[in-house]
């Protein structure tokens, strides 16, 4: 039955009953009796009217994590000496490093692939989100993991390989792998005038991603937003203007690789890497047949021995 | 080969999940109704409306005279409130050109049903709820958010990285 039945909902205070009934406390009864009455029937007289209420009213938009896009935290036993950060790109999520994870974890890493806020739970969500949110919850689950073993390993895709440059300008890492860093985004006429992305936000919310990419997506089982907020581009050519003024900073061994037929990053942008870094090693790979989905390239084989053999070797 | 032991954390609850649970969602923001619901409800008060008036007309469906304008008001204002559930981020665009709508709304009510004492542009009573809305419902909002005192994105994030780099130096 409805709530409204049950009188001791209303949180009256008890009048205390005398034993003997004045005329006084029979008036006090009698006038509580009528106000539960009166209660109870606006209540099942606005119950319905709240509800409708309820459903025209603006609700939160969704911040539910999908299970698909839910972090991965792997542990090898023992104690391990270091463990390997991996975070992903804009609008992506950690699956697409999971494969990888497993080859770290048969190697004793400790594996974190992190999801960035925002990212796996709705479109409306990481609109709302600025560049400080994500880089403040990638640094968060740095600190986990660096809680967790002595060294740590990054290993980036796009927005989060400049997140990892921006941890490393601060906090001692031990390398860092970039996989398609756009720290320096092609001039394609939609970029150059991304100073307008916010703005127009307000009337274009969001940019579908293009068929082609979504195939790509399904084909390599990824999930990610069919459709990018205009708001949160914009954020990340905000991130990419404070990580260059970063680099400068970044002093651990840096592996750098680019798809040779990315759609977003220069391939110029090894030579601004290289230039800017003030690190000890840098290495470069441009992946042959690969878009910004690095993985696509049809030298995976190469992609995954250079990725695996970079982290074991400075780990030494 | 190693056995992998997957810990889930589940990003919702924070707390450690049994990897063989199909899902651990928490349900935030969802609505207890069907989408159709509220235009079932609203077309529902609508039918009322107009039966109300030919009721007063004796049957007659051609002289509608006040439930139309009735029946538009209740759905100019779903349409917008839905709207609105859309683009919250927004709203102070959006619920300012709602208010805009319903001005225009109240302007062409009054020229249908014009009161005895005449104001100016051509209405009656409507005038003074329209320059209440126009000025406590499109224009302080509007003013507010473009006054806010708000640091930029990169601003606060080249703040935050240079706060935390003076702390980790110190540390």
């Amino acid at each position: 039955m409805s709530r409204g039945h049950n009188m001791k909902e209303f949180n009256f205070i008890d009048i205390v009953s005398d034993p003997s009934p004045t005329l006084l406390s029979t008036f006090f009864h009698s006038l509580r009796n009528s106000v539960y009455v009166i209660i109870s029937v606006l209540h099942f007289l606005l119950l319905p009217l709240m509800a409708t209420y309820q459903s025209i009213w603006p609700k939160g938009y969704d911040r539910t994590v999908k299970p698909e896009a839910e972090e991965f935290y792997w542990h090898p036993g023992g104690d391990p000496k270091s463990g390997v950060l991996m975070i992903h790109g804009f609008g992506s999520t950690p699956q697409i490093f999971r494969e990888y994870g497993k080859q770290f974890l048969e190697d004793g890493y400790i594996v974190y692939g992190i999801r960035i806020i925002g990212h796996g739970s709705s479109e409306a969500h990481l609109a709302d989100t600025l560049p400080i949110d994500w880089y403040l919850s990638v640094r968060d689950k740095y600190r986990e993991l660096q809680a967790q073993c002595e060294e740590v390993h990054i290993v980036g895709h796009s927005l989060g390989s400049l997140n990892a440059l921006i941890l490393a300008s601060i906090y001692p890492i031990k390398s860092l792998v970039l996989l398609s860093c756009p720290i320096k985004i092609r001039r394609t006429p939609l970029f150059r005038a991304h100073f307008l992305l916010r703005p127009l936000s307000v009337v274009i919310k969001y940019w579908p991603v293009g068929r082609e990419k979504r195939r790509k997506l399904k084909e390599f089982g990824i999930h990610q937003y069919q459709k990018n907020p205009l708001k949160a581009v914009e954020g990340l050519f905000e991130i990419a203007e404070v990580t260059r003024e970063r680099l400068p900073k970044v002093t651990c061994p840096v592996l750098a690789m680019v798809g040779d037929d990315d759609e977003y990053v220069e391939l110029s942008t090894l030579d601004l890497l290289e230039s800017n870094l003030s690190v000890s090693e840098f290495s470069t790979w441009v992946a042959p047949n690969a878009g910004h989905l690095i993985i696509e390239t049809s030298e995976k084989t190469i992609l995954d021995k250079k990725i695996h053999d970079w982290v074991i070797d400075h780990d030494q | 080969m190693a056995v992998i032991h997957e810990v889930i954390i589940c990003p919702n609850c924070e707390k450690e999940i049994n990897p063989s649970e199909a899902t651990h969602v928490v349900k935030r923001g969802q609505s207890r109704f069907n989408w159709w619901v509220t235009p079932v409800n609203l077309f529902l008060i609508s039918i009322m409306f107009l039966l109300l008036e030919l009721g007063t007309n004796s049957g007659s469906f051609t002289s509608f005279k006040w439930s139309p304008w009735v029946v538009a008001g209740i759905w100019i204002i779903y349409f917008g409130a839905l709207f609105l559930t859309l683009r919250i981020e927004d709203s102070w665009f959006y619920a300012s050109l709602i208010f805009v709508g319903f001005c225009v709304y109240l302007a062409l009510l009054d020229l249908e049903f014009p009161s005895k004492q005449p104001t100016v542009l051509g209405l009656t009573w409507s005038f003074y709820p329209i320059v209440i809305i126009l000025f406590l419902l499109v224009l302080l909002p509007v003013n507010s958010y473009f006054g806010q005192k708000r640091k930029q994105s990169v601003e606060l994030l080249k703040e935050v990285i240079k706060l935390e780099e003076e702390h980790v130096k110190g540390a």
